[in-house]
């Protein structure tokens, strides 16, 4: 079973709201787990060229998008089971597409790890 | 809109604030605004522009054309003297640019109120500097009589990235050391935390810094930060954050091949022996971990205690931990404020379920306080797991909240394996009254810093930076130096006659 299990409802609604504005069929959307200072370890909305193919580890699917770790922070999401939530009205400080439609993505526990 | 170098007032009770640019306060090309709320009761504290790429295009040609106009030329004393002014005028202002910090962010009042005084410090230090960066001079290695020496020049446009849990100071690293070295900058703030670095701009403007020198665009991160991360006559790019913005920052430095320092966090061990007084010990670690409610990147986040104390110090410091107290940060009582934002709050709320279904024993807080007068804030009570193994995500991943770890090691060994078994190499610590074993220590740990018997400690002449993926780079000090200017090599022939190598 991998790691990410899907989109919550709220969270497929933002993503909804990126995917008019932004998604490009050359570049496709993609999710990084990110990790560290201040926005860390929630999921970062890029796109499929900014992942490392071979290098970064994948981590499932959500909303019909990749998810992606570096393999060292991999080692130690794999074990975990989560789901990609949203905030609404929420901003963050990373690069995450999201942030300018309104909304947020977190990640949420699922069942036992 | 044309501005003036007067950010607008309150409205409504809210501030209102305009982007800096070309030292005038104006709004966004867009238009567009964004609210900034305070994280104890998530009440509008300001409204602010939202800048995006064409504000961040305007910035940097402002910037540039400052650097190439004016500021490149400005003598090294007078560059002094201006920061030298700046750094004055953050003194004299620093009760508001602490009340607006507390409004902003949640920090406490009671450390806030010193943020101008530290803002000063960091001015004072790289006014300085500026008047001491000097080339060498080089001797020629062949024979013949030769002049060597190096121009040490600034860069150019420089651009900073900041976080939101220290927003004043992070904006003094991000700026006062860029103009010291003669380079013009633009910054960007962090987007829950924008106002004391329009503050900044301000008192810039008021001390005299000539216009396009620093210009603060706030706004979102994939837009107006990747612009200013991306954008090619950007030479140097300074962030702090986190891992995958990080290297996103990394990927758009590419195109012009501009250079680029990262602080992205930690997961700082903080080593305890048993050689060391109970209260100091726990004292000293109630301090790590928990200032800014945990909010710092090189917070002792993974307490490794030695087996032979290990349940005193869990005893006391889980008794200490309950005795916080957390509330209003504009109360000068309060020693731990809410978390920044509801995107916190939540975060730290799932590792604490990880930590429960890990194993770990969760010993006090976990969660909200149940104070009614707190229930609108993203406040969290201090959380303290013990029995962690060092393999579990809570003693791995930063949560950047108010949860300790508590872990045990057996000798000195064990801890140097334990403490450097993690993704991050930020900070560390060793709290030991054996002078050899402590110093043998700062060898054997994967850290930028390393704390002995002490914590937080971070001054602007000391190196900042990571190892692994804690980041490149360091900020502070002569080291930084390095990373805002280059290197001119110059050679003179100084001999009367000229090698022919044609006419040989």
């Amino acid at each position: 079973m991998p790691a990410c299990a899907g989109l919550t409802p709220r969270a497929h609604r933002l993503l909804e709201r990126v995917r008019g504005a932004a998604d490009s069929a050359e570049d496709p959307l993609a999710f990084m787990i990110s990790g560290g200072c201040c926005g860390g370890t929630n999921p970062v909305l890029c796109r499929r060229s900014n992942v490392i193919e071979g290098f970064d580890v994948p981590l499932g699917e959500a909303g019909g998008i990749a998810v992606y770790a570096h393999p060292d922070h991999a080692r130690y999401l794999a074990s975990d089971h989560f789901v990609i939530d949203a905030i609404d009205n929420a901003r963050g400080d990373t690069f995450s597409l999201e942030i300018p439609y309104g909304g947020r993505f977190v990640l949420r526990e699922i069942g036992a790890a | 809109m044309a501005g003036t170098a007067q950010p607008l007032g309150a409205e409504n009770g809210a501030r209102r604030y305009q982007l800096f640019i070309n030292g005038k306060f104006v709004d966004s090309r867009s238009g567009k605004r964004f609210e900034s709320i305070s994280p104890h009761d998530r009440s509008v504290v300001a409204v602010v522009a939202e800048g995006d790429k064409a504000d961040i295009d305007a910035a940097v040609a402002a910037a540039r054309a400052a650097y190439e106009g004016t500021w490149s030329g400005t003598p090294a004393g007078e560059r002094a003297r201006l920061l030298n002014k700046i750094a004055d005028l953050l003194e004299a202002s620093a009760p508001e640019l602490g009340r607006l910090e507390t409004l902003d962010m949640g920090m406490p009042i009671l450390m806030t109120g010193g943020m101008g005084a530290l803002a000063a410090e960091v001015f004072r230090y790289w006014a300085g500097m500026a008047t001491k960066l000097h080339g060498l001079t080089s001797p020629a290695l062949r024979p013949g009589d030769f002049l060597g020496y190096t121009l040490r020049e600034p860069l150019g446009v420089v651009g900073g990235i900041t976080p939101w849990n220290a927003p004043l100071l992070m904006a003094t690293w991000k700026t006062a050391p860029g103009l010291a070295c003669g380079n013009t900058v633009v910054l960007k703030p962090a987007e829950h935390t924008p106002m004391t670095s329009l503050e900044l701009a301000r008192l810039a403007a008021e001390a005299g810094l000539p216009e396009g020198v620093l210009n603060v665009v706030p706004g979102f991160g994939p837009t107006a930060g990747a612009a200013l991360a991306s954008h090619p006559a950007v030479d140097k790019i300074a962030f702090t954050g986190e891992y995958v913005t990080g290297r996103l920052i990394v990927q758009m430095s590419a195109s012009n091949l501009k250079t680029v320092t990262l602080e992205l966090g930690g997961k700082s061990p903080h080593i305890i022996f048993d050689d060391v007084d109970l209260e100091t010990a726990v004292t000293n670690a109630l301090f790590g971990i928990y200032l800014n409610t945990g909010q710092i990147c090189s917070a002792g986040t993974r307490i490794l205690v030695q087996d032979t104390m290990y349940e005193r110090f869990v005893e006391r410091f889980v008794e200490r931990s309950q005795q916080i107290k957390v509330g209003d940060p504009l109360d000068f009582a309060t020693r731990m404020g809410p978390l920044v934002s509801e995107e916190q709050q939540r975060k730290v709320q799932r590792y604490v379920e990880i930590g429960k279904k890990e194993g770990a024993h969760l010993r006090c807080g976990g969660g909200p306080p149940t104070d009614p007068a707190l229930a609108k804030g993203f406040y969290f009570e201090p959380t303290v797991f013990t029995e962690v193994d060092n393999k579990m995500q809570i003693a791995q991943e930063e949560i950047f909240g108010p949860v300790a770890s508590i872990l045990k090691f057996h000798d000195e060994d064990d801890a140097v394996r334990i403490g450097n078994d993690v993704i991050y190499g930020l900070a560390a610590g060793v709290q030991t009254k054996d002078l050899k074993r402590a110093h043998r220590l700062a060898k054997r740990l994967q850290a930028g810093t390393v704390w002995i018997n002490t914590w937080h400690m971070i001054e602007a002449n000391s190196p900042f930076g990571g190892y692994k993926l804690s980041g490149y780079g360091r900020e502070n000090g002569n080291a930084m130096v390095e990373h805002l200017t280059r290197l001119k090599q110059v050679w003179v022939d100084l001999n009367d006659f000229t090698m022919d190598f044609f006419g040989m």
